[in-house]
């Protein structure tokens, strides 16, 4: 890529022909980019869920160029990103417990690294730029077809316009990749939109488990992360994903996630949000093979000035698919989290199975909690349950605790880890680690 | 009655260009809440125009001291003139708020306790009740009692248990037409209601309540709707929480047709020491049943304890075969689990009449 940035608003049209051309695209990606961009020229912006009315599309650098070259090994890699990712231990993690490991920085993928072994059972792990050129064919029957395609909402169609970056990610029939593949985003430009498009393929009997953390420093002025991320898992195939989201606080976090999951395959969600100034996550598993299952497990931590609206959005397409979905929030401050779910039933899908649990902590006065979950049943051989249940920490367990000797900012932390567990502990050990360090962060003074 | 004759003109005028398919509820102060929902379309043709009111259209039964007065004697009343003139968005709403046909004031008065059965004779119908400070209310209304009905129906209530009252109410609904009833209850400090509303869906119903609580007051609602084959019904109630007030909702439904149920607790921002409790069973009975379910907390205060929950599946095999195994034929078997879902009805004789001869049908 040639180009530094290209600001949007004004000449859309131009700037993803010059954004392809620049790019050395097939034609059939310029064709869906401009498409992509009609439809998002032609849908409105969402008028449900929080306020978006602080998100200026007109003012955002739709590409920022990352200005550093490809390294081929973390060391090439320039001093300040070097510093950063040694800060977030990610060398670390690379050499030890990781099957692959990529970053992105700004609006490319600026480095990624896969075991020999695994190359050499034919899995594919690049840069979706680097695939769409390498593999068109196989990129041209996933990208954006039937799992996200850009009439899905006005961001997917933003993000099928104007994507850069994002991984790439074929795990062929049979092959289990045992230790997880990492992606790590960064964006320290003022304000920016991010939207990298990632694929994941998970042919029949294939394993993979894939994480992406997400973060930028706090000055930039507000940007706009609209990722687009669709997977498509085999029969008897088996996907997680985990993503560990803290983005700056004033960042908008709108993302697209949806999955295929197919006959007796396995499709898992671990979704932690602690960043952004708005987020709006709404995780889709589509069952549509006989014994299909998805797993959905979130935890959010709203603070002051964040809106955190979550759920998960579950197709039962297929007879005896199951699902369920753990939610756990937090607010503190003014804060607001809320769960927005749908689950839909579908017709013939008989023997289906689907149980939703959100529970929601109130930490402050002026914090908030929201439940919107819809259900849609439209097949009477179903079951389909909802619980949830929303409240402050117990007086009991807090003097309990003290009693103990813990002072009550020790002990507030410890019950909020405690609450999340059920989600935190699915979260490999290096990471949760992590995630508590920075619950405890976030949970500094926030005893009144 | 001359202010009155201009108001209904005003709204009919609005009526008339009120487009069909917007509603808005609010809970909780802050959240405006509106969906539309792919199949609540009406599918029925709206009535063109107001009917012409008049005085008649109840029967009234009751014991202990009440007041009742027709609503159209009631225009130059202060307290009941703050309700009677009141309009909606939404062009349902509107046409049971001010198109109504029939429609009664009841009034307790202050201390007094009072029994009332009301019979409605005709549809359209519109009940203002008033519950006056520390009194005592049980009434049961029974707006299904005519196949006049079963063409098109717009009927609301509106009741105020005022400071230190206890209100218990019943009341049923149903139609094979098109039927639409609104609720509405407000709930003074220190009072107490008692809710238990049935709806028995025809082609197209829609029961939509909303009950405000203020501080130190307590609501416990039982909704129900059965809604049979190539019914649609939606029942849907709001409840809004004030500081140490409790509410406990319990939805209850039966879908052989389509079904959507909808609960929504609100605790604004200062309703400290509310506790809410919303839970939603829709039982599925046959091919063509389908159910829509959502209970929804929307929460601006710590100091709360809430939950929900809801359930929507099928008859179980095992309690099936338990009772077949018992020497119960099948339809037997389902008609007895329904009454179960039910059962919490079938104290009230009103809801026992209206429910058995359905459920054995």
């Amino acid at each position: 890529m040639q180009s530094d940035t290209y600001q949007i608003g004004l000449k859309n049209e131009e700037a993803v022909k010059k954004m392809s051309k620049d790019k050395g695209e097939p034609d059939w990606m310029l064709k869906k980019r401009l498409y992509s961009l009609s439809v998002f020229e032609s849908k409105p912006m969402p008028t449900w869920g929080p306020d978006l009315s602080g998100l200026d599309l007109r003012d955002l650098a739709y590409y920022v160029s990352p200005n550093v070259g490809r390294a081929d090994d973390l060391e090439d890699l320039p001093e300040n990103l070097k510093k950063t990712f040694d800060a977030l231990g990610i060398p670390e993690a690379e050499r030890k417990f990781l099957a692959g490991n990529g970053a992105m920085y700004q609006s490319e993928v600026i480095y990624e690294r896969m075991k020999d072994q695994l190359k050499k059972q034919g899995v594919i792990f690049m840069s979706m730029d680097e695939a769409v050129n390498k593999y068109p064919d196989l990129v041209q029957k996933y990208f954006m077809t039937r799992c996200v395609p850009p009439t899905y909402h006005k961001f997917a169609a933003l993000n099928g316009a104007f994507w850069s970056g994002g991984t790439f990610l074929y795990v062929p029939k049979g092959v289990k990749v045992e230790m997880p593949v990492q992606v790590y985003f960064l964006v320290d430009h003022p304000s920016m939109g991010q939207f990298e498009h990632t694929i994941i393929i998970a042919e029949d009997g294939a394993s993979v488990e894939y994480i992406e953390g997400c973060s930028a420093p706090a000055y930039i002025k507000g940007g706009l992360h609209a990722g687009v991320m669709e997977i498509f898992v085999g029969k008897g195939a088996r996907v997680r994903v985990t993503t560990i989201q803290n983005w700056s606080k004033n960042v908008y976090n709108l993302v697209t996630k949806r999955a295929i999951v197919n006959e007796e395959g396995r499709m898992e969600w671990v979704e932690a949000s602690l960043g952004s100034k708005v987020t709006m996550l709404y995780p889709a598993s589509v069952l549509s093979g006989r014994g299909a299952r998805a797993e959905h497990l979130y935890v959010s931590f709203a603070s002051d000035g964040q809106v955190l609206d979550t759920g998960a959005k579950i197709t039962h397409a297929a007879p005896d698919t199951s699902a369920y979905v753990i939610s756990r929030s937090i607010s503190k401050g003014n804060g607001r989290a809320i769960y927005r779910g749908q689950v839909r039933v579908n017709p013939g899908a008989k023997g289906s199975v689907n149980s939703v649990k959100c529970d929601s902590l109130l930490l402050s006065e002026e914090s908030s909690t929201a439940t919107f979950p819809v259900e849609e049943v439209y097949e009477e051989g179903s079951d389909v349950s909802h619980e949830a249940s929303a409240g402050k920490i117990a007086e009991d367990q807090l003097f309990y605790l003290m009693s103990r000797g813990f002072s009550e900012e020790e002990a507030r932390a410890l019950i909020v880890r405690g609450f999340m567990e059920p989600v935190t502990k699915k979260i490999p050990l290096e990471y949760a680690v992590e995630f508590n360090r920075l619950i405890d962060l976030e949970m500094k003074g926030a005893v009144a | 009655m001359e202010e009155f004759k201009e108001f209904r003109d005003r709204a009919q005028l609005t009526y008339a260009n009120a487009l069909p398919l917007k509603w808005k509820q609010e809970s909780g102060g802050h959240l405006v809440y509106r969906e539309e929902l792919r199949y609540s379309d009406y599918p029925m043709a709206l009535p063109q125009g107001f009917e012409e009111p008049d005085t008649g259209g109840f029967h009234f039964n009751g014991s202990g001291d009440y007041v009742l007065k027709p609503l159209l004697e009631c225009a130059r009343d202060l307290w009941v003139s703050q309700e009677l003139y009141r309009t909606s968005e939404d062009k349902l709403k509107l046409l049971a708020l001010a198109g109504w046909k029939h429609g009664y004031y009841v009034n307790v008065p202050q201390g007094s306790k009072a029994e009332l059965r009301v019979e409605a004779d005709d549809c359209s119908n519109r009940l203002i009740v008033r519950a006056q400070e520390a009194s005592e209310l049980d009434l049961s209304v029974n707006f299904s009692s005519k196949s006049a009905c079963n063409r098109f129906n717009a009927s609301s209530m509106q009741v105020y248990a005022e400071r230190g009252s206890k209100v218990t109410l019943n009341y049923a609904t149903s139609s094979s037409g098109s039927n639409f009833l609104d609720f509405e209850g407000h709930v003074d400090s220190g009072s107490g209601m008692s809710l238990s509303a049935l709806q028995v869906s025809g082609e197209y119903s829609r029961h939509f309540g909303s009950v405000d609580l203020e501080e130190g007051s307590s609501v416990r609602l039982l909704i129900g709707d059965f809604v049979p084959k190539r019914a649609f019904g939606d029942s849907m109630f709001v409840v809004k929480h004030g500081a140490n007030s409790t509410s406990d909702v319990q939805m209850r439904a039966a879908v052989f047709g389509k079904g959507v149920i909808r609960g929504i607790t609100g605790v604004k921002t200062g309703a400290k020491g509310s506790k809410a409790n919303l839970q939603e069973r829709v039982l599925m009975v046959g091919e063509e049943a389908k159910a829509i379910t959502s209970p929804s907390l929307d929460i601006y205060e710590k100091d709360v304890e809430a939950r929900h929950g809801s359930w929507s599946g099928r008859i179980g095999s095992k309690e099936l075969f338990y009772l077949q195994s018992r020497g119960l034929t099948e339809e037997q078997a389902i008609a007895l689990l329904i009454r179960g879902m039910f059962a919490p009805f079938f104290v009230v004789p009103m809801f026992s009449d209206v429910l058995g001869g359905i459920i054995n049908a």
